[in-house]
């Protein structure tokens, strides 16, 4: 009877120390590359089919007041809160030093260029990102999409097309109103602190422009796509059975918004042009 | 009508269909039998094109569909109906709107009268009437398998492909899905291939049988020919614990 001998097995186990973490990288750059490939196809089919008119026009507006409805009441409450935060810190310290007003200023520029367009897709990737991957593994793993496919039907045609197009018409709507919200709560709440109404809205106007509130609303656009695209592909990608879509439904509200926190700083660099905030 | 040539299909490097080869006549039913996870869905599915195959050729209507694009298999799909394991109905629809979702998609000038006809004489066809209402969340197990035989016989195939349509299913619904099967065949005059492991749906459907073990043929003939075999064949037909195959 033979023995290993403990050379070998030591041998063994150095290789595969050495070569463990190697693999690591390798599997994670893999699958990092292969999310990219994967979803840059579903965006630029979606895109084509989109450009070529496959638009289900009822769908669309059935997904538009899910996509609003859903997410509004979160969304208004979250900004409300937030710009209403921002408004207490700063009335806090700057009414002592006799620059109330200017709480109108900082809290509209923070709202509308990032508080607002942020936490609209951060809510909608929570709400309706997580509704759309849920829904499209799903079908996945009852065969839903084979019968799609089966039935000569695109299934990015069917479920990736009226998503996007509803998810990019109602984030924008969203915004704006999250930016009514967010200057309401900012307002009230400096008010309270003893910053004069007059000098909160008077600065609010002469700093706050059109082109950051149009600036913030396009923001949003970018972040419609990215929580669709992601959906779709987290949704096609599922296997298994419901811990597959317990798993796409979670990867694709923590993917969502980790790119759209990135997306967020490139898009505000390039629009504000690497800039100060107030200019 | 189909004819499968040394076909080869592989997942992750794992092969799961090894050297298929079998043909079924316009008109009649092939029944692929085998234990579970043998392959017989998986050739199924590249049958229908939603399997690429590593090698070999699949002939549908005398196309070969191996390398087609998706736009050419959608082509290839008008002429093939598939009843999926659980009838894979769209949830968010109702049984209307599922029987009529191809119909409406691949036929767009058909007006809204027109294709209520054809949904509800399909229906009647499969002995549905009068669900059109409902969620497939309302539907038992065999009334799925039927709508959903309903919503591929709307697009007036030639081929049906059936995934273990009586899987689940009790003996008497079984056996009405079985004849449902023959039907199809006797008065559509539809070419169909099967797909089960339930020995009764076997003896009533089929024309020509293949037995399909790990991947592979291990019997194939008439009817008749497979009834009279030996070996795993004759094990798997018996249900018996005995013979080559052992569950452990």
């Amino acid at each position: 009877m033979t023995r290993k001998k403990p050379e070998r097995k030591s041998g063994i186990t150095t290789e595969s120390a050495l070569t463990a973490p190697v693999k690591a990288v390798g599997d994670a750059l893999g699958a990092f590359f292969g999310f990219l490939g994967e979803t840059a196809r579903i965006f630029t089919a979606t895109l084509i089919l989109i450009l070529r008119g496959k638009i289900n026009i009822r769908d669309t507006v059935n997904l538009m007041a899910s996509i609003g409805v859903s997410s509004l009441p979160i969304v208004a409450v979250t900004v409300m809160f937030s710009g209403g935060v921002i408004s207490l810190y700063l009335a806090q310290i700057v009414v002592k030093w006799g620059f109330g007003s200017y709480t109108g200023a900082v809290v509209g520029i923070s709202v509308v260029r990032e508080i607002a367009p942020i936490l609209t897709a951060v809510v909608v990737a929570a709400r309706a990102g997580s509704a759309i991957a849920a829904e499209i593994s799903s079908m996945k793993v009852t065969e839903q999409i084979d019968a799609l496919k089966a039935l000569a039907v695109n299934p990015l045609e069917y479920l990736a097309v009226p998503r996007m197009v509803a998810a990019v018409l109602t984030l924008p709507m969203l915004a704006m109103m999250a930016d009514v919200a967010g200057v309401f709560g900012g307002y009230y709440v400096a008010i309270a602190n003893k910053v004069a109404s007059g000098g909160f809205i008077a600065t609010f106007e002469a700093m706050v422009t059109p082109r950051d509130i149009t600036m913030g609303l396009i923001k949003t656009l970018f972040f419609a796509v990215v929580i669709v695209t992601v959906a779709v592909q987290q949704g096609l990608r599922v296997e298994g059975g419901a811990a597959g879509v317990g798993k796409a439904t979670t990867n694709t509200v923590v993917l969502s918004i980790v790119i759209i926190y990135i997306l967020n700083f490139i898009l505000a660099y390039v629009m504000f042009n690497g800039g100060p905030a107030v200019g | 009508m189909i004819r499968a040539e040394h076909v080869v299909y592989e997942v992750s490097g794992r092969t799961i269909l090894d050297d298929i080869s079998v043909s079924v006549a316009k008109g009649t039913t092939l029944t692929f039998m085998g234990l579970s996870g043998a392959g017989k869905s998986t050739f199924l599915k590249c049958v229908s094109g939603l399997n690429k195959v590593k090698s070999g050729a699949i002939y549908v209507d005398g196309q070969n569909i191996v390398g087609l694009s998706e736009k050419q298999l959608n082509d290839v799909r008008k002429k093939v109906g598939m009843v999926f394991q659980y009838a894979a109905l769209f949830d968010s629809l109702n049984v209307y709107e599922n029987v009529s979702f191809g119909l409406r998609r691949m036929n767009r000038k058909l007006k809204e009268k027109e294709i209520a006809e054809i949904v509800e004489k399909n229906l009647a066809l499969v002995g549905m009437s009068g669900v059109e209402d409902r969620m497939p969340s309302e539907l038992s197990g065999g009334m799925k398998k039927r709508i959903g035989l309903a919503r591929a016989l709307v697009m007036n195939p030639d081929i049906l492909l059936y995934d273990e349509p009586t899987a689940g299913l009790d003996p008497i619904t079984a056996a009405a899905i079985a004849e449902l099967i023959v039907k199809m065949r006797d008065e559509l005059g539809v070419t169909s291939v099967l797909v089960t492991h339930d020995v009764q749906t076997i003896k009533t459907a089929s024309d020509t049988m293949a037995m399909l073990h790990e991947g592979k043929i291990v019997g194939y003939g008439t009817k008749e020919e497979i009834f009279a075999m030996d070996g795993i064949v004759k094990q798997f037909l018996e249900g018996s614990t005995e013979g080559p195959v052992k569950i452990s």
